[in-house]
């Protein structure tokens, strides 16, 4: 053979597909052009802020009456080492009340956040405040599975499979790819058997393999084709998982290069913009633009729905700064690039039609450390769009209540305040308001409820949170 | 043939500038070094630190806890504090080193996974190298912002002397693919902190018993990468600064055995208030354990030293105040 797994895998990106959890009814074209796709003509990203973001240097309170613009100067200090960030140094927005529902308290954005505030002052920004689970689990990789999986109880018959992941399996057959990853590998939340998902880290480095000595490719591709195919229609369900892959990673090996030079052609202005902000986000987010464009000109074979692209570097135990620094840098970087990207949406007349959600594993302890802030319960997260109610949603933690208490696992004074929210009513919402999906539906095959489980367990849901 | 690609002049100003925006008090100059590796790709990745002595081995970093030449944090505290910052793809020996392309450059022990020897100080400057930098990069002397790393000196220790601190920082880096191959670059950063010579008491270098438990027992031994920390959460005990006085004083322990048999990590009410004989925190260290009890602690390493296990049980005895000095621990 001309290439190596390793080859076809670094060139190629993944795909995975089964017909082992779909039922086998949707592996028929006719029959799944006989359900019309709930999403429709719109698109939803997923913005991951990967290590855990500080959400009370995020969303910080200005006055008192609950008493938490002094609860928060107790706990982040000025001066050397000191987290604090003062009034005057917050973007607060003029248009659109940035009060707490629960308490009035005035709220001011990070001042890197300041192109998202803009954006929550043209009414195009939710805030959902106090986001987080039951019994929350302080471990990066465990807690940014329970949110993947939107699964903190393990209950096993979601085990293993993205929120996302469930949806598309639901609506796709198993050779159909409605899920882009921006990344080397599947993004948890997209992961499913049930469909094909795929990763690219750049449109400009994807392709079917190659060697250096041989411009015929076509052999190759025929044989691998072949292979595929024949591998997707065995009885066997490991067998079939791996032909629907090669077949699908073969499709979009086609269909997607050529989405590069498009957008590059047609949207110059824009390319060259991403290039000017020169950041992961930015660049991430312009595949994301490229696929769009893609699917919103009829490219053939294209029609990725799903978005997902993480941000690194917010694992702020040391040098986290506090109206500038590091953590400022993080949220310039995303509000710069969320807002250039929503421009692209909207000069290409589809800013109504993209929503974003921007998610954490968790926030940070409330007190801080030394110059920076360990592991910790809730924080906010945004809803981004044309089409969502912008405004604050949600109450802020409340930070004169440190004791955890709502926490079986943690009864000890931990420096964390309670949530307000249940981040699977925030995913629901969207499902509901914005994929369309049944609220029955999303219950019984995407986000079950907790079931036998103590009080402060999600056990009854809000899929109408009023952002969408 | 490797890929090399014609350099822009040397950006001095640029250096200069971020050295500025560190906004620490004492850095002179910028100083870059390469930090080791064949002096063909030492450019790959440098290091940037203001203060290097001698400046003829650029790769050992000495000052003396709070000389304001080079501890920026400027006072007496038992830490040094170095600015630093990488650079990458750098023109600082342009005679022998002009490969351009690095790929991936990654800090020892600078990942929250668990690892015993994680150091939050090299993780924010990985961040840096990772949002500053958006590697794969062919930018020339592109450079990261400062991040403190700090290196504690040794002791006070109960009735021993200060002596000299030290840490390594070590960086391994790998250019993009140039002709088939991929091109190392390893770097090391040594740094050493030596105590003051006047002053190196532990009433000079603790704010009172409490924190010297914390800086030199529980941050050393016990909060660690994947055991007392927020990342492993072992036995549900968080024992890092900021929350482990709450974590241990009249907090039942999840252990059944320690809990059937009425023990509290630290108890300061009730029956057993001010009793080492009856806190488990105590007997775990001491390794006076029954059965069903689990470990001595701190596990698969030696004993907590005699002199801070008779500090912790004097603070006990004292009734476990968060604030102040108890009398017999302050030597």
């Amino acid at each position: 053979m001309a290439f190596t797994r390793r080859q076809f895998l670094k060139r190629a990106g993944v795909a995975a597909a089964s017909s082992m959890i779909a039922p086998s009814i949707f592996g028929s074209p006719f029959v799944r052009n006989a359900f019309a796709d709930t999403i429709g003509d719109r698109y939803l990203v997923v913005l991951y802020l990967d290590g855990g973001n500080d959400g009370l240097n995020t969303i910080v309170p200005i006055d008192d009456p609950a008493g938490y613009r002094t609860a928060y100067e107790m706990f982040r200090g000025a001066g050397g080492g000191g987290i604090r960030i003062e009034p005057g140094e917050l973007s607060v927005p003029s248009v659109v009340s940035a009060q707490d529902p629960g308490t009035t308290t005035e709220l001011g954005f990070h001042p890197g956040l300041a192109p998202l505030s803009a954006m929550y002052d043209a009414g195009n920004v939710a805030v959902i405040q106090g986001c987080g689970y039951p019994d929350y689990n302080l471990s990066h990789a465990t807690s940014q599975m329970i949110w993947e999986t939107a699964n903190p109880t393990g209950n096993p018959a979601i085990t293993g499979s993205g929120w996302a992941g469930r949806h598309l399996a639901l609506e796709y057959g198993p050779q159909d790819i409605y899920g882009v990853t921006i990344d080397n590998s599947i993004a948890g939340e997209l992961r499913t058997s049930g469909t094909s998902v795929l990763a690219i880290n750049r449109l400009s480095r994807f392709g079917f393999p190659f060697d250096d000595f041989d411009t015929d490719e076509s052999i190759y591709a025929e044989a691998f084709q072949d292979l595929a195919n024949q591998a997707a229609a065995s009885p066997q369900p490991l067998m079939s998982l791996l032909g629907n892959a090669g077949a699908s990673t073969y499709d979009a090996t086609q269909a997607y290069p050529p989405l590069d030079d498009l957008y590059e052609t047609a949207r110059s202005g824009f390319d060259i913009a991403y290039s000017a902000l020169g950041t992961s986000t930015a660049k991430d987010l312009r595949e994301v633009a490229k696929c769009i464009f893609g699917v919103a000109t009829g490219q053939p074979n294209v029609n990725a729905r799903f978005y997902q692209v993480r941000n690194g570097g917010y694992d702020t135990h040391a040098d986290q700064g506090g109206a500038t620094g590091r953590h400022f840098n993080l949220h310039d970087e995303v509000a710069s690039a969320v807002d250039l990207f929503f421009q692209d949406m909207n000069d290409m007349g589809i800013g109504n039609k993209v929503t974003m959600v921007v998610y954490s594993e968790f926030s940070r302890r409330i007190p801080q450390n030394d110059n920076g802030t360990d592991h910790g319960s809730q924080g906010p997260m945004f809803v981004i769009g044309e089409a969502v109610n912008g405004g604050m949603y949600g109450n802020h933690p409340d930070i004169l209540d440190l004791d955890g208490s709502e926490n079986t696992k943690y009864t000890q004074d931990n420096g964390n305040a309670a949530r307000s929210t249940d981040f699977r009513d925030v995913f629901g919402t969207i499902l509901k308001n914005w994929v369309n999906m049944p609220e029955p539906q999303i219950l019984s095959s995407v986000l079950p409820l907790d079931t036998g489980a103590p009080d402060d367990f999600w056990t009854v849901q809000d899929f109408d949170l009023g952002f969408l | 043939m490797h890929h090399f690609a014609q350099r822009a002049p040397f950006g001095a100003s640029l250096v200069l500038s971020a050295a500025i925006l560190a906004g620490s008090a004492a850095p002179a100059h910028a100083v870059l070094f390469g930090g080791g590796g064949s002096s063909k790709y030492d450019c790959l990745l440098v290091l940037d630190t203001p203060v290097n002595d001698p400046v003829s081995k650029p790769k050992r970093i000495r000052c003396t806890d709070g000389d304001p030449a080079c501890d920026a944090d400027g006072v007496i505290n038992g830490t040094c504090v170095f600015p630093t910052a990488v650079c990458v793809n750098s023109s600082f020996n342009i005679a022998q080193c002009t490969i351009v392309g690095l790929d991936d450059a990654l800090i020892d022990h600078s990942l929250d996974n668990g690892d015993p020897k994680f150091d939050t100080e090299y993780q924010a400057l990985q961040s840096r190298i990772d949002n500053d930098l958006d590697l794969p990069t062919t930018d020339v002397d592109s450079c990261t912002g400062f991040t403190n790393i700090s290196v504690d000196i040794k002791g006070p220790f109960p009735g021993k002397a200060c002596r000299r601190g030290k840490k390594k920082m070590k960086i391994r880096s790998e250019s993009t693919v140039m002709s088939g191959k991929r091109f190392k670059d390893n770097d090391s950063l040594k740094m050493f902190c030596d105590p003051s010579p006047t002053m190196c008491t532990p009433q000079t270098i603790f704010a009172g018993t409490f924190d010297r438990m914390q800086r030199q027992v529980f941050d050393v031994s016990c909060a660690i990468g994947g055991c007392h920390d927020s990342e492993g959460f072992a036995g549900a005990l968080l024992l890092e600064s900021g929350t482990s006085h709450g974590a241990l004083v009249d907090v039942d322990p999840v252990n059944g055995a320690a809990f059937l048999a009425g023990f509290k990590r630290v108890a300061t009410t009730g029956p057993t208030s001010g009793d080492p004989a009856t806190s488990f925190l105590m007997l775990k260290i001491q390794g006076d354990l029954e059965a069903g009890m689990g470990e001595r602690m701190p596990l698969g390493s030696g004993k907590i030293s005699k002199g801070f296990r008779d500090i912790i049980e004097l603070w006990i005895l004292a009734g476990a105040p968060e604030n102040g000095w108890v009398a017999g621990t302050d030597q």
